[in-house]
């Protein structure tokens, strides 16, 4: 009952933080809807035609990979929940000081997650259902496929949350035998829904032991939590590292300021390092799957599949470097904001200095695009192509998010300065489509004329990177307008 | 230095300040008193450019808040009530920082940190990461923040929050200095010692509103009570 009351003030909070938003703006639960009914109805028309052969895509779908899938990003979403709301978040303390259990504590925290996750996965069954059932679309999720999506999910969370502890610990060791441990959950999905795939049955029995085991590992890893909590959330003494200032040339003296601030402070909350072992991962995981899916057919569309695989990569890559990123661009200065709001320098200088910052990642990001390329032995050109393409996906996604991250700022520590999941996913597939809308064209050139299409690419890049100036001329008087 | 006419700034349905005039003059200490939420804090937001008047009129050096707020700031220095730093920036970078930001050449800066750093005793714990000082270290940080480049006018919210008594009185003491030097500080405080010892006037805010003005003796006397503990209770019992 105790920890009950830790869960209700977390859900009450997340209601009215939603609620609020949705009152300031109230085009943003339309809009909301309108992305969600469109992601599903791509998602499902995808698996359609996968599924039928009308197509020859070479995608090899199959429910076990779908809900391996769903495993995954609900292992991410269940860690990166878990990091905020548990093992970085300074508000514990509070909590912490109670006559409550630690493992107690962990499950009320736990049950949040699970509460905001499985409601959206309900929302979304449901957008899913009615569309399948109103377009008459021939998706084959009937049987126990949707029981076992939410076991896959509940599994994945759990996990999620363990890691999120695991991975938090005070010391390498400790973390690296925490994360073996716990690195059992995804070897056995990735055993049961893709390496044998013993049918829908089997796997829905491995899914729901699965939605029972990890929650209990995660609970299970309670007595660590204050270890986890103290090295991530608590004041600690700091190593120096990476001093000196730095100063791109045409930057103002301001501008260096804030953009050594940025760098500094990337690097030492290890963001950096993150990212770029994000963007390593995501470079040979795309080399991975590509060896997974075996020969292709020599469809116009299986022709098509590497190069858009890469990109898909490469977007996801630039969402999570440099879209979260530019979403907290303002949101993540938190109480800190008085001191570039007292200082005689302009919104648009502070946000010249962060834009700069943040996009010390992109270079990462078109190395990243370039693994799957040089392996799968695309043509130069093709290769030119992507990379260039990279280079205008980074732009975007950079651009939306800083844009975004300017016009509602979030300034809750808690959350590290992200606005709500509804916005994030909002922002998300609008990103998505502005980086198809700007990429498309050009490799639609390219298909008929290679170089032209090079240079279509070219130009998407360019427009890309006014997109960029556009957003810092828009968003830097929001910073001189804000008050605080 | 600072002028104040008719301020009035409201959250939705929450009056913070009711048509506030104050006038602080150059070379004065002068401390804001009031109980939680009396608006002293909005009014020096208001005067740091934080938050724009939704009515009146607020002059730093006899620029307009909100005409020109990039001048009022390069001429004040400030400190908030509970000061969040940069976690990850040294002290020492931290203060580089603003010098940079406020455009103070780089050997004017360094002699400036120096001073201060040896006012408040603090050379070795520049050299650490923000995030691992503690509340009393955080706090002389930020002050350093506000005081190393010598602004014509300083606002500091609650300044002994989290020092010792030993800096306090350090502080207070530089602070003194200071004004008498032909600076401004407008600070807040909830300790009826701090502006007994400190300021030249006060004021006493209550529900937005400035119900005593004056030197201590007067606000004292004013409100027939012996002490200024007593006084600010008849003064904030009877607004």
């Amino acid at each position: 009952m105790r920890a009950f009351a830790l869960h209700a003030a977390d859900l009450l909070q997340a209601t009215r933080i939603t609620g609020r938003r949705f009152r300031r703006q109230p085009l943003a639960l339309p809009w909301f809807l309108m992305l969600l009914l469109g992601s599903l109805w791509l998602l499902l028309k995808t698996a359609e035609l996968a599924a039928t052969g009308t197509v020859d895509t070479g995608l090899a779908l199959s429910p076990g990979s779908l809900l391996f899938s769903a495993f995954l990003l609900s292992l991410g979403k269940g860690a990166v929940d878990g990091y905020y709301r548990l093992v970085r978040h300074p508000p514990l303390v509070f909590a912490l000081a109670q006559p409550v259990s630690r493992a107690r504590l962990l499950g009320a925290k736990m049950a949040t997650v699970f509460s905001v996750n499985l409601g959206f996965l309900a929302l979304a069954l449901g957008t899913a259902t009615a569309l399948l059932l109103a377009l008459h679309m021939d998706v084959p999720a009937g049987g126990p496929f949707v029981p076992a999506l939410v076991a896959a999910v509940i599994g994945g969370l759990g996990s999620g949350v363990a890691f999120s502890v695991a991975a938090s610990l005070s010391t390498w060791r400790r973390k690296g035998a925490a994360l073996a441990l716990l690195a059992g959950f995804p070897a056995i999905a990735w055993i049961a829904l893709i390496q044998t795939d013993p049918g829908l049955t089997a796997q829905l029995g491995v899914l729901a032991l699965l939605a029972v085991l990890a929650p209990a590992a995660a609970l299970a890893s309670s007595p660590w939590l204050v270890e986890a909590w103290n090295a991530q959330a608590a004041s600690r003494p700091g190593v120096v590292r990476l001093a000196g200032s730095y100063r791109l040339p045409t930057m103002t003296v301001a501008e260096a300021a804030v953009f050594t601030k940025e760098v500094k402070t990337a690097w030492r909350k290890r963001e950096t390092a993150l990212a770029l072992a994000t963007l390593a991962f995501l470079g040979i995981a795309l080399v991975a799957v590509k060896f997974l899916m075996g020969e292709l057919p020599s469809s116009r569309f299986a022709r098509a599949i590497l190069p858009t695989m890469t990109l898909a990569g490469v977007f996801a890559g630039a969402a999570v470097t440099l879209t979260v990123r530019g979403l907290a661009t303002l949101g993540g200065e938190h109480e800190s904001l008085w001191i570039l709001r007292t200082s005689p320098v302009r919104g648009r200088e502070v946000l010249l200095g962060k834009l700069a910052a943040h996009g010390v990642v992109i270079p990462a990001i078109v190395a990243a695009s370039l693994p799957l390329p040089l392996v799968a032995g695309f043509p130069w050109d093709t290769t030119l192509l992507v990379a260039t393409a990279s280079v205008a996906v980074s732009f975007l996604a950079l651009a939306i998010g800083v844009y975004f991250g300017a016009r509602s700022p979030n300034f809750d520590r808690s959350t590290g300065g992200l606005p709500d999941s509804f916005a994030m996913y909002g922002v998300f597939i609008l990103a998505l489509i502005a980086c198809v809308v700007f990429v498309a064209p050009a490799g639609a050139v390219f298909a008929s004329d290679r170089f032209l299409g090079i240079l279509g690419m070219v130009l998407a890049a360019d427009l890309a990177l006014l997109v960029v100036y556009g957003v810092h001329r828009v968003s830097g008087p929001r910073l001189d307008a804000l008050e605080i | 230095m600072l002028s104040a006419r008719h301020v009035t700034k409201s959250y939705g349905e929450i009056l913070a300040t009711d048509r506030i005039d104050l006038e602080v003059s150059q070379g004065e200490v002068f401390g804001l008193l009031g109980s939680n939420g009396a608006g002293k804090t909005t009014l020096m937001k208001i005067f740091a450019t934080l938050l724009r008047p939704d009515s009146g009129t607020a002059l730093v050096a006899g620029v307009d808040v909100t005409d020109d707020p990039m001048a009022v700031r390069a001429r004040l220095g400030f400190v908030p009530e509970s000061p969040a730093l940069y976690d990850k920036l040294t002290g020492r970078e931290f203060l580089e920082m603003i010098a940079q930001l406020r455009g103070v050449p780089p050997e004017k800066a360094a002699q400036g940190i120096a001073e201060v750093a040896a006012l408040l005793h603090m050379d070795e714990e520049l050299e650490r990461e923000c995030d691992g000082l503690s509340r009393g270290m955080k706090q002389k940080v930020a002050l350093a923040s506000a005081m190393f480049h010598r602004p014509p006018v300083l606002i500091l919210d609650e300044p002994t929050n989290g020092l010792d008594p030993r800096f306090a009185k350090i502080l207070k003491g530089w602070l003194r200095d200071y004004a008498r030097s032909g600076h401004t500080v407008l600070l807040s405080t909830h300790v009826t010692q701090v502006a007994e010892s400190l300021c030249d006037r006060i004021a006493i805010v209550h529900a937005g509103r400035v119900a005593a003005e004056g030197r201590v003796s007067e606000v004292v006397a004013g409100a027939k009570a012996d002490t200024l503990e007593d006084a600010f209770s008849v003064i904030v019992g009877e607004a």
